[in-house]
């Protein structure tokens, strides 16, 4: 999904406002800024961690369809 | 001599004894043409195997069955089994093991044939092993839909990273039309252009599993430019597809381990993340306040600094008027003149007729200038 990939670039740049507020060269705006664009990442990349679904499909014939899970033997 | 008499159960169970314990009765090799095969209803094969002067009773009882192998009149077979008694008939006969056809070798050598190969041409090499994105966003699932193995596949996902898009490429994992049907579904998802491949199956005999351990299969993995991760089979089955693909898996569950992030450690590195980033801006504020505090106290002492030195100045200006202070010297008998309140130094600032104020030590005159004569200098 979308979401994957979302996640992963959130992900990334949490790591790089951490060291570049670590670094602290940034002003007090800026600072501030970094804060709540990483406190903001934070939470949206908890909400999809916590509320995705699994989408699942099935390719028949070259076609992508739902998949509806049976019971049954290997 | 014997003068014992024993029942026909009596030797015959003795007989039994001699053969079945004789090691090289058992698990003995053994070659010939099979001929009147009874695939009885119970699941097991009765048949005979014969040379140009022999014949050999064999039974295949229904759990060393394999339907890789069909047997037929006439075909020339390899076989392993114990050679045992059959009291009602009071025959003896082969109980079959395994069987492969002559020529073909057993799936063993097979295996190990191809694996030798493979390994010769360099398709096991780490440096073609590709890297499994560690935040897969679509994963193509190869394997029976009806499985043990999809189930265990989606429910780990679910679990550990909903947030993956699966997709399910059906696929025959087992018997006749496998090898051509896991081919097709690799190059299917290959096509798709996921982020990983998983080819997991559950667990089976060697025959179950021989699909996997096809030359055709094993150039499929190869071949696909998508990282494949297999899970085929229980901890202790490897298979040629295991040490082709970029990743094996003990079991279809851990090639979803594998394949997926877990949530629960990412949501505890998130709260981490969260905690480091409060951290940081209150660091921030701290360094900050320190700034402030040392340039106050700078600009203070600086403050100080400057009053002090103008004081000092003060003083030493004032000292310098005094050092003017000309009335010692009119006491002496000096006077200073002024014309129009500009005191006079030099003749020439002057001219007949000019009014000039004279101050002495005490007192002042006025007169009139009547001659002034240039100095030199």
């Amino acid at each position: 999904m979308e979401n994957s990939g979302k996640l992963e670039e959130q992900l990334s740049r949490i790591k790089e406002i951490l060291s570049l507020m670590q670094e602290g060269e940034e002003g007090f705006d800026e600072q501030m800024k970094l804060f709540q664009e990483g406190i903001h990442l934070v939470k949206s990349s908890q909400e999809i961690l916590s509320q995705s679904e699994l989408a699942v499909k099935q390719l028949l014939e070259g076609e992508l369809q739902n998949f509806l899970p049976k019971e049954g033997e290997e | 001599m014997n003068n014992s008499v024993y029942s026909v159960t009596e030797i015959t169970v003795y007989i039994r004894h001699l053969l079945e314990e004789n090691d090289l009765l058992q698990s003995v090799n053994i070659q010939g043409e099979v001929s009147n095969v009874t695939y009885h209803r119970s699941g097991h094969v009765y048949f005979t195997v014969k040379d140009a002067n022999s014949q050999l009773s064999c039974v295949w009882f229904k759990p060393y069955v394999k339907h890789s192998i069909r047997l037929t009149e006439g075909m020339e077979v390899n076989m392993t089994g114990d050679i045992t008694v059959y009291p009602p008939r009071g025959a003896y006969q082969l109980k079959v093991y395994d069987i492969s056809k002559k020529g073909v070798g057993s799936l063993y050598e097979q295996f190990d044939k191809l694996k030798k190969q493979l390994l010769a041409e360099g398709l096991f090499q780490p440096e073609h092993k590709k890297s499994i994105p560690g935040f897969p966003s679509r994963i193509a699932l190869i394997t029976s839909p009806t499985g043990a193995a999809v189930r265990d596949v989606l429910q780990t996902c679910r679990r550990r990273y909903p947030v993956v898009e699966v997709i399910l490429i059906p696929a025959v994992v087992q018997g006749e039309g496998g090898r051509k049907s896991i081919v097709k579904a690799l190059r299917a998802a290959d096509d798709l252009g996921v982020d990983t491949i998983l080819l997991v199956r559950g667990g089976g005999s060697l025959e179950d599993l021989w699909n996997f351990n096809e030359e055709e299969v094993a150039r499929a993995i190869f071949n696909c430019e998508t990282p494949i991760i297999t899970g085929v089979g229980h901890e202790t089955d490897i298979t040629i597809a295991d040490f082709v693909s970029d990743l094996r898996a003990s079991t279809p569950t851990a090639a979803a381990e594998l394949a997926v992030p877990s949530r629960e450690v990412l949501l505890g590195e998130l709260s981490s993340w969260e905690v480091q980033l409060e951290k940081s801006l209150t660091y921030y504020h701290v360094i900050k306040q320190q700034q402030l505090d040392e340039l106050s106290s700078r600009l203070e002492q600086r403050m100080l600094g400057y009053l002090r030195e103008k004081k000092y100045e003060l003083e030493t200006l004032s000292a310098r008027l005094e050092a003017f202070d000309v009335s010692k010297t009119l006491e002496k008998g000096f006077s200073i003149s002024t014309v129009n309140g500009k005191v006079i130094t030099q003749a020439d600032q002057v001219k007949e007729g000019d009014i000039l104020h004279t101050h002495l030590a005490s007192g002042n005159l006025e007169s009139t200038v009547t001659k002034a004569t240039k100095g030199n200098n």
